[in-house]
């Protein structure tokens, strides 16, 4: 990847250091070596608390300079490319748990924690955050309020605003400004939390957040299919979103050769088949490459479990035809199977170096492993009406195999939300499969982001899809927000 | 009341007979209310210490209808009053700078209902209960409840960010809105999330609840519909201390149980709802919980069991559970109708609502037992126990001006505790006009600055639902000595 190097400011770094100390200014090429979509910053700085977050937005707001704060890094190249971007704000040093009372299920942690570490902590006390974005071990709680990353639980769990309760945020201005507050229940003011979820660091730096927690599964157990085509899969995930056995997750996944292994099998081996597949020329693949895996998790007390399992079972069992086969997997192995079938580069890294370390067992482990390049696929993410999940798919992968690009999908089916991933090569009939896949998805009423993809091919297309006519609202809110756009300027819908 | 600041208030229109010639030509005659013996009828909401006459009342029946009128109401630059059913416990339909109340009321059709994909489009006047109704044959139902949701409206709810006594388990409005349909100041219709989970850009549609009409009027709403649980058990704990039963709450939620619902009765309501209706209730109890565990078959013997141990453990005199789903619908219909029976021993009362963290319930219902004693005000409690939600309700004679100013002094002390004990002014009601004095002891002022910031995106000229939520330019609004009770 090519990187644009911007000089050095002296002025900025001692400015910066002035602010937050010496120590905690770094140079971009250690601390940021990547850049966000290829564009580094000219210092990386890790402040302590709001206050000199405070100080740094006010420097930037006087000296219009951009700013785009870090979390985890895990979502950097979510957006487009920054118009400009002289300071990476890290949130790494803001990682404590603030509050936690376990019998009111409510906890309050600052926006740098990663979700490893606070899972860890919450289930000392038998309670967890039910999400589960991929990357845990990096990915912070500002990563996901941000970027709304919640994970395959979701189905059960709703998104992650739903469990917000109050936030704190530094504005562009530099002001500390809180919402709601540390209750579950709470109608005093606007709903600012659910402004800054999703918003992609656009309107102001998150630093802290409450959320109600849930207690930790005490048992949970999970169910893979294989199915001859992802048509198949249709009448199986109506059954199974129908029963009083509710599922905690839902994902259907693909493409597979049926009968080539067992569902556990293929379902183990569908990170590196998919990666494999993504990387292939469609003249490559080998025949019969159309069915689909479904994976259903349930969870519970083990009572709970095994009658839904069992009810699930005998949901699946009338539609298991034709080669398609069914298997009970243990929870940890179907959980990270699919958790990898959505992001491929789980292993990838963005070191944070400086004064960040990574402290979690997970994240270090994560980082050693990071070796893949950034642009070897695409990935578009989706959302959709669930019940038209299925054909979304099914015509993406027509449209991919007419066109000879191999695709693979990793989809949250009871909740219309599927990513597809292709291999990276020629932009411009990338950007033709791009804007044919999102015309099928705001066919079935919603809408396709290109999550991952090159700056150049970025260039090339729309990242987020066609404005809407509400558009001036959300850039009337960005200007009153941040009217010298300072904050990831350029990078959010519409270039925000 | 002073309006040095009041840009707002000095461009102000005023309506005019031919304002009110226009309106009639879009609603129709019949849908305009100007005499001041018919407009007497939306002077206040649920909430009755506070009245005034709104200078005119629509009642649009169509989107189209809303947008034209708000068009009307942009160039006269006249305030403009949403209501849904009027049921709002925090006057946020009060019009008390005068203004045109728009009504909802004839947009009441539920327009689809899709159970594959759990959703319902409704238009803002459906009530509540009528969207429960139209799928519950089908095993869905809409999970937010408020007491009053046999009148209340969907737009109303989407207003307030409504909860109910399934919130424990099921969460607020906000929790089960997936878009609305909403009416801007200047007559613009937008449209903001959909029928999908999430869109790009910001999520407008999550925002915009709870913002009690200052934003625009909602005219329509995708709800989510929620699967019916597979079965119930229902729990009647009495107990003769309050203390043992706001303990028995804490211990369930500590010992990773949720059930759908946690309430709680003191033994004012439990007297006053007894009289009403004979429930069988033990006149003598200190406080009873309503349990509720839904979920499936299997394994809720077991779960009822354990929290019935619990109970038990923290002293519970008796311990009866719904034999079946009539005596489960008769414990409910005490529940709710509680604030129905309170009509029968006092001539008013104000519902208040405050949250605190759960752990802290001992403390707030020892704040408000002592605070009532002080003013010589008796205070009901009967409210969500599992949310830390209450509802301390106070009794008086609204004639009784002395009376009067005791309650607002008590009300103010339990929501300050509320605020000191880490908690909210309101769980559910809404701040309306009569928390905007606690909204400043809950935020700074830049915390304020952000949130009105946002209210001039959408209504630079602060003309919807004017004085409610912020103290502003127009926000001293004096709480006005009683005036002859309501009709209502």
């Amino acid at each position: 990847m090519t990187v644009d190097r911007a000089p050095l400011t002296e002025k900025l770094v001692s400015a910066l250091e002035a602010i937050v100390g010496p120590q905690h200014v770094a140079a971009p090429e250690t601390a940021l070596p990547e850049g966000v979509d290829g564009r580094l910053p000219q210092a990386v700085v890790f402040p302590k608390d709001p206050e000199e977050i405070g100080a740094i937005l006010r420097y930037a707001n006087e000296n219009r300079l951009a700013v785009i704060p870090v979390g985890g890094g895990t979502q950097l190249g979510l957006g487009h490319p920054p118009e400009r971007a002289e300071i990476a704000l890290s949130l790494s040093r803001l990682d404590q748990i603030v509050a936690h009372e376990p019998a009111d299920m409510t906890v309050t942690v600052q926006a740098g924690i990663s979700i490893a570490a606070l899972q860890a902590h919450l289930a000392r006390h038998g309670q967890c955050l039910p999400y589960d974005p991929p990357l845990p071990g990096r990915a912070t709680i500002g990563g996901i309020i941000a970027t709304r990353e919640a994970g395959p639980l979701r189905q059960a769990f709703r998104g992650v605003a739903d469990r917000l309760l109050g936030i704190q945020v530094v504005t562009a201005s530099g002001k500390i400004a809180k919402a709601g507050g540390r209750v579950v229940k709470n109608v005093s003011g606007y709903e600012m939390g659910r402004l800054y979820t999703g918003s992609l660091g656009t309107l102001a730096v998150i630093v802290e957040a409450t959320f109600k927690v849930q207690p930790s599964f005490l048992d949970a157990g999970m169910i893979a299919v294989s199915l001859p085509s992802v048509e198949a899969a249709r009448p199986v995930i109506r059954a199974l979103l129908d029963s009083d056995a509710q599922p905690v997750l839902l994902e259907l996944l693909g493409p597979i050769t049926v009968g080539a292994a067992s569902p556990a099998e293929l379902l183990s081996g569908f990170p590196q088949h998919a990666r494999a597949f993504a990387s292939f020329e469609a003249s490559d693949l080998p025949g019969g490459q159309s069915g689909a895996l479904l994976v259903a998790g349930y969870a519970g007390t083990r009572e709970e479990m095994e009658w839904q399992l069992a009810e699930a079972e005998r949901l699946i069992t009338p539609h298991l035809d034709k080669g398609a086969a069914m298997e009970r997997i243990p929870w940890a192995l179907g959980h990270q199977a699919v958790l990898q079938a959505h992001r491929h580069d789980a292993q990838r890294v963005v070191p944070l170096a400086a004064s960040a370390p990574l402290d979690s067992a997970g994240a270090r482990a994560q980082q050693r492993a990071g070796t893949s390049p950034a642009d070897d696929y695409v990935t578009c993410r989706a959302h959709v009406r669930a019940s038209e999940l299925v054909q979304v798919v099914s015509q993406a992968l027509a449209l991919a195999a007419g066109s000879g690009f191999a695709l693979a999908y990793a989809a949250h089916a009871g909740t219309g939300i599927v990513r597809f991933h292709v291999p990276a090569g020629d932009e411009e009939r990338l950007a033709w499969l791009i804007g044919s896949l999102r015309e099928g998805s705001i066919g079935a009423g919603g809408s396709l982001i290109v999550e991952r993809a090159a700056p150049s091919l970025k260039a090339k297309i729309s990242v987020f899809g066609p404005l809407g006519k509400e558009f001036f609202l959300h850039k009337a809110i960005k200007e009153r927000m941040d009217p010298i756009r300072i904050l990831n300027p350029g990078r959010f819908l519409g270039n925000l | 009341m002073s309006s040095q600041q009041g840009a707002a208030s000095a461009t102000q229109g005023r309506v005019t007979p031919r304002l009110v010639e226009e309106l009639r030509r879009v609603v129709g005659e019949e849908n305009v209310f100007v005499e001041p013996s018919e407009v007497l009828a939306w002077e206040c909401d649920g909430y009755t210490l506070e009245r005034h006459p709104p200078e005119a009342v629509v009642l649009p029946a169509s989107t189209e209808e809303v947008s034209r009128v708000m068009r009307l109401l942009h160039q006269a630059q006249v305030p403009v009053i949403p209501r849904g059913a009027g049921t709002s416990l925090s006057g946020a339909t009060v019009p008390v700078g005068g203004g045109v109340v728009v009504s909802l009321s004839r947009m009441n059709r539920i327009l689809k209902i899709d159970l594959e994909n759990r959703r319902a489009v409704v238009e803002a006047g459906v009530v509540n209960l009528w969207v429960t109704r139209a799928v519950e044959n089908d095993g869905f139902f809409f999970a937010p409840d408020p007491s009053s949701q046999g009148a209340c409206t969907i737009g109303g709810n989407v207003a307030t960010n409504s909860g109910g006594p399934h919130t424990l388990k099921y969460g607020v409005t906000i929790n089960h809105i997936l878009g609305v349909e909403m009416v801007l100041a200047d007559g613009t219709v937008v449209e903001l999330g959909g029928d999908v989970e999430e869109r790009p850009g910001y999520d407008l549609a999550g925002f915009v609840i709870g913002s009690e009409g200052t934003l625009g009027i909602v005219t329509k709403a995708v709800v989510r519909l929620t699967r019916a649980p597979q079965t119930y058990r229902t729990l009647l704990a009495v107990f003769d201390t309050i203390d043992a039963a706001t303990r028995t709450v804490s211990e369930v939620i500590r010992q990773g149980i949720i059930p759908a619902a946690v309430e709680m009765m003191d033994n004012l309501i439990i007297q006053a709802v007894e009289e009403a209706f004979h429930f069988g209730f033990p006149k003598d109890a200190a406080a009873v919980l309503i349990i509720e565990l839904d979920g499936l078959q299997a394994g809720i013997d077991e779960l009822s069991r354990r929290v019935q141990a619990i109970c038990a453990q923290e002293g519970a005199r008796e311990i009866r559970a719904a034999r079946d789903e009539k005596e489960r619908q008769e414990l409910w219909k005490a529940r709710k109708r509680a604030f129905g029976a309170i009509g029968r021993i006092s001539p008013s009362y104000v519902t208040q609502d405050g949250v605190v963290p759960r752990t802290k319930l001992p403390d707030i219902l020892r704040i408000i037992a002592e605070v009532g004693r002080r003013h010589g005000i008796p205070i009901a409690n009967v409210f969500h126990a599992g949310d830390g939600n209450i509802h301390p309700i106070l009794l008086f004679d609204d004639q009784n001006p002395d009376e009067v100013e005791r309650v607002l002094a008590a009300s103010d002390e339990i929501l300050t505790a509320c605020i000191e004990l880490g908690g909210s002014v309101t769980g559910e009601h809404g701040i309306g006009i009569e928390k905007v004095k606690h909204v400043a002891a809950m935020y700074t002022q830049d915390d304020l600055d952000v949130m009105t910031g946002l209210r001039e995106v959408f209504d630079p000229g602060r003309r919807l639902n004017p004085g409610k939520i912020f103290p502003s330019s127009k926000g001293c609004i004096e709480v006005k000595r009683p005036r002859p009770k309501a009709s209502a």
